[in-house]
């Protein structure tokens, strides 16, 4: 053979191999950013661990990751390095379209800047703000499902070439994995945010059911039972019952239901269980309690949020009650010794915290040994079973005509019916059930 | 949930359909808001299309109520569905609306 075939051969196979050294260390970068890219689920050191290597890899002097804010339309200096990178990282931001990573999150393609003077599309200000010297820029969007996250460039390569295409071909491959990771990262920001929300959810839930009386006082001589549970929908909710010692041998007692449900039902619930233990204290009968609390309610109204409440005082000598019913479900008075199934009735005004003045008639009722009253909240009758059907009064009727002990035992069983009413569905309102026994 | 809202020289109807509950209700009340800040009077709150309101719902004809009495402006609420006219009734809120069973009727003085 020729020596200058010889020649030729062996430059095509140095070539060859040159060009198998740049394949193994392309590939070899992307196994060491996949390692990068599963290290941590904290945002800003991910980004700082993937810019650090593909400077690394791109022997360039400075990079940054803009991440796009859907709010503002705007990219948003996220983390940077080299010289004046906190200067960026700082208050550096670009609308979409504007220098060339603006332009990169717009038409969402990588592209090769080799000298910035040249293109029209580069963005001075932040070279003049910061007193750096920008000359070559290597520029790739961050897309997930077709959704920009942002965009990561790499700027001036240390040996003063410029950028190739293939580096242009790689750094998308990174930003590839980049994107995916860094929505990961956001995804698990957002988990452990909502973590905390839950954490305080659940102390606001024991919160507010420190509100709710958990057991009454009643004496062994005493001619009165009652027991309550409250369950709410969600952590908290707008249901309440109270009872309430007025003066020795007068009771306060009061169920409610606020109008919605969670956080704002919870508030407007804590605040009026407040108001009315103080109140109540202040006149003996329900309707002026009730008549000052709807004035109060009305005065601070916010959209339109109200309550349905029944009031009563129960002499524990006599068994007379005196009760006002504010737009509040009738509770059923259960005659045992007879099996009468009746209605306290009385005479229904409208719920509080609509309109100031309103009518509230007291009504009153006595009350004889066997009787025993079932306040409820109408979420027992939202519950629904899984072909939607509701949870009836008849049903909670059909239970109290069971056996049961005490009010305790009663209330139990008319939540075990609800709840195997429900079934698999979750509960869909505030559930309240109060039982009042009379020996 | 919809909401169509036709707003007239010196009336408005707000047209509902779909069930009104926590989650839908905003988008009734960002309507009733919005004619209340311009004073409107009459408003009418078509409910036709309305099977399900909860207390949310209400609480934002509630809210409608209350923000139109500050003008002394007047609220009507219309065509209720037996479901939705049991849900005023059972709280009594029959007697704090004013309901009527026609669209036309709520639009005659």
């Amino acid at each position: 053979m020729p020596q200058s075939e010889v020649n030729t051969t062996i430059e095509e196979l140095q070539s060859e191999v040159q060009a198998l050294k740049r394949k193994t260390d392309f590939f070899s970068s992307l196994i060491d950013v996949s390692v990068i890219l599963t290290s941590t689920f904290d945002l800003d050191e991910l980004i700082r661990r993937v810019l650090q290597f593909s400077q690394r890899v791109m022997n360039s002097e400075a990079s940054n990751v803009m991440l796009y804010n859907e709010n503002t339309g705007m990219l948003e200096c996220r983390v940077a390095l080299g010289q004046v990178a906190k200067m960026l990282e700082e208050n550096f931001t670009l609308q979409l379209g504007q220098g060339i990573a603006g332009w990169v999150g717009l038409h969402r393609q990588g592209l090769v800047v080799p000298d910035v003077s040249k293109d029209d599309r580069f963005f001075s200000g932040a070279d003049q703000a910061t007193g750096f010297v920008t000359r070559s820029i290597l520029c790739s969007p961050l897309i997930v499902h077709d959704k920009l996250l942002g965009v990561a460039e790499v700027v001036n390569r240390k040996d003063g070439t410029s950028y190739s295409e293939e580096d242009l071909r790689l750094f998308e491959t990174f930003c590839r994995g980049v994107a995916v990771a860094v929505q990961n990262a956001i995804m698990h920001q957002r988990l452990l945010s909502n973590q905390r929300v839950q954490q305080q959810l659940e102390m606001a839930s024991a919160i507010q059911q420190g509100f709710l009386p958990r057991s009454f006082s009643v004496k062994e001589d005493d001619k009165y039972e009652i027991a309550a549970v409250n369950l709410p929908a969600s952590l908290v909710g707008g249901d309440l019952y109270d009872c309430i010692e007025l003066q020795p041998g007068l009771l306060g007692i009061t169920i409610g239901d606020v109008s919605g449900k969670g956080m704002p039902a919870a508030l407007y619930m804590a605040r009026l269980i407040s108001d009315f233990r103080f109140q109540a204290h202040q006149a003996e009968q329900p309707e002026p309690t009730v008549r000052i609390l709807n004035e109060m309610l009305t005065e601070r109204s916010q959209q339109g949020m109200f309550v349905t409440l029944i009031y009563l005082t129960l002499d524990t000598e006599s068994g007379v009650l005196r009760f006002v019913n504010g737009g509040h479900i009738p509770p059923i008075l259960y005659r045992r010794p007879t099996g009468e199934m009746l209605r306290l009735e009385g005479s229904k005004g409208i719920p509080l915290g609509i309109m100031n003045p309103a009518e509230f008639k007291e009504a009153s009722h006595n009350l004889i040994p066997g009787d025993t009253l079932i306040f409820f909240s109408d979420g027992i009758l939202d519950a629904k079973n899984r072909r939607g059907q509701k949870f009836t009064v008849g049903r909670i009727e059909e239970v109290i005509r069971g056996a049961w002990a005490t009010p305790g035992d009663l209330v139990s069983q008319i939540v075990e019916a609800v709840t195997k009413h429900a079934g698999v569905e979750s509960q869909f309102d505030d559930i309240t059930i109060m039982v009042l026994t009379w020996h | 949930m919809q909401v169509k809202v036709l707003d007239g020289n010196d009336s408005a109807v707000i047209s509902v359909s779909g069930d009104v509950d926590l989650y839908s209700s905003p988008e009734m009340r960002k309507a009733i808001t919005q004619l209340c800040k311009k004073k409107v009077t009459p408003i009418v709150v078509n409910l036709s299309g309305v099977d399900y309101m909860d207390s949310s719902g209400v609480a934002t004809l509630v809210e409608g109520l209350q923000l139109t009495g500050k003008y002394k402006g007047i609220f009507r609420i219309a065509c209720l569905s037996q479901g939705v006219r049991e849900v005023f009734e059972l709280a009594r809120l029959d007697r704090v609306f004013s309901i009527f069973d026609t669209l036309d009727e709520a639009l005659k003085t």
